[in-house]
């Protein structure tokens, strides 16, 4: 007799979609940071450096 | 505890990508040398500006291409930085440092374009050194709203060759051709301060905004009382 629980079964449920659109979601952030930190932020000319 | 093997994925993801933020905030410290600005430069009695080094606000040769500015923010107009104070002058390949604090309320100190940006605040001096490479002209504006004519605070730093430098005793030299437009201060139909600002909004000089600065300090009494 079988006392598998629900869990036990989520390998069969890969939901693929969400996943694809959290990967996105995870490249535009990742762009984003570097834009904002090495272009926008460090590619101004005068720095504070002291 | 079963986890789902694209949790696991995400988990792993979201840990690199903080490894990633940390990293990048250590590399703009240790790489291009970004400094944050902190309680280094002191405080001083905003009320007794004149027996401090703030006295005489301007430039400082203090070494070889190493320049000191104090510069002190008031409504509205930076000393020096403003045109009626005159602007700060630097020459190029010069590493400069700012020391600026407020007489009044709280003004911004930000260079335009640029990562040089504080808040000047009365009794606390914010001290930061950049380096000016190239000759250029930096607009500096006051960026925390700090009044009626809070929007006319601006100031100039202009980078001069390094040939055409003449010193920092020329800081308080203003150029002729400024243009005075007072009269629309003193417009009859202004019925406030605002409509005053709002009248010279497009030709604001240091004149005018002396002007305005009085009549905001008469509407600030009035408001006390």
């Amino acid at each position: 007799m079988s006392t598998e629980t629900e869990t036990d079964h989520d390998d069969d449920f890969d939901p693929i979609g969400t996943a694809v659109l959290i990967g996105i979601y995870m490249t535009i952030v990742v762009l984003m940071w570097i834009f904002t930190y090495f272009i926008e932020f460090l590619g101004r000319g005068v720095t504070i450096v002291g | 505890m079963h986890i789902h093997r694209f949790e696991k994925v995400w988990l792993a993801l979201a840990l690199v990508f903080i490894l990633g933020l940390i990293s990048s905030i250590v590399y703009g410290a240790v790489g291009p040398g970004v400094e944050m600005i902190d309680a280094e430069g002191g405080t001083v009695d905003p009320q007794n500006l004149e027996n401090s080094e703030f006295a005489d606000p301007g430039v400082e040769r203090v070494g070889e291409n190493e320049y000191e500015v104090y510069v002190v923010a008031q409504q509205f107009s930076f000393d020096p930085g403003s045109q009626a104070n005159g602007v700060i002058r630097v020459p190029a390949n010069s590493r400069v440092t700012f020391y600026v604090t407020s007489s009044d309320v709280v003004h911004g100190f930000e260079v335009v374009g640029t990562n040089l940006n504080t808040m000047a605040i009365p009794g606390q001096v914010s001290k930061m050194t950049v380096e000016f490479d190239d000759p250029e002209t930096y607009g500096i504006v006051c960026n925390e709203y700090c009044g009626a004519a809070h929007h006319a605070m601006e100031g100039r730093i202009v980078v001069v060759p390094e040939s055409q430098y003449e010193g920092p005793g020329n800081a308080n030299a203003t150029s002729g051709n400024e243009t005075t437009n007072a009269s629309a201060v003193d417009a009859p139909n202004a019925t406030s301060t605002f409509d005053a600002v709002a009248a010279v909004d497009a030709t604001a000089t240091p004149d005018t905004v002396k002007a305005i600065d009085a009549r905001s300090r008469v509407d600030a009494v009035e408001v006390a009382a």
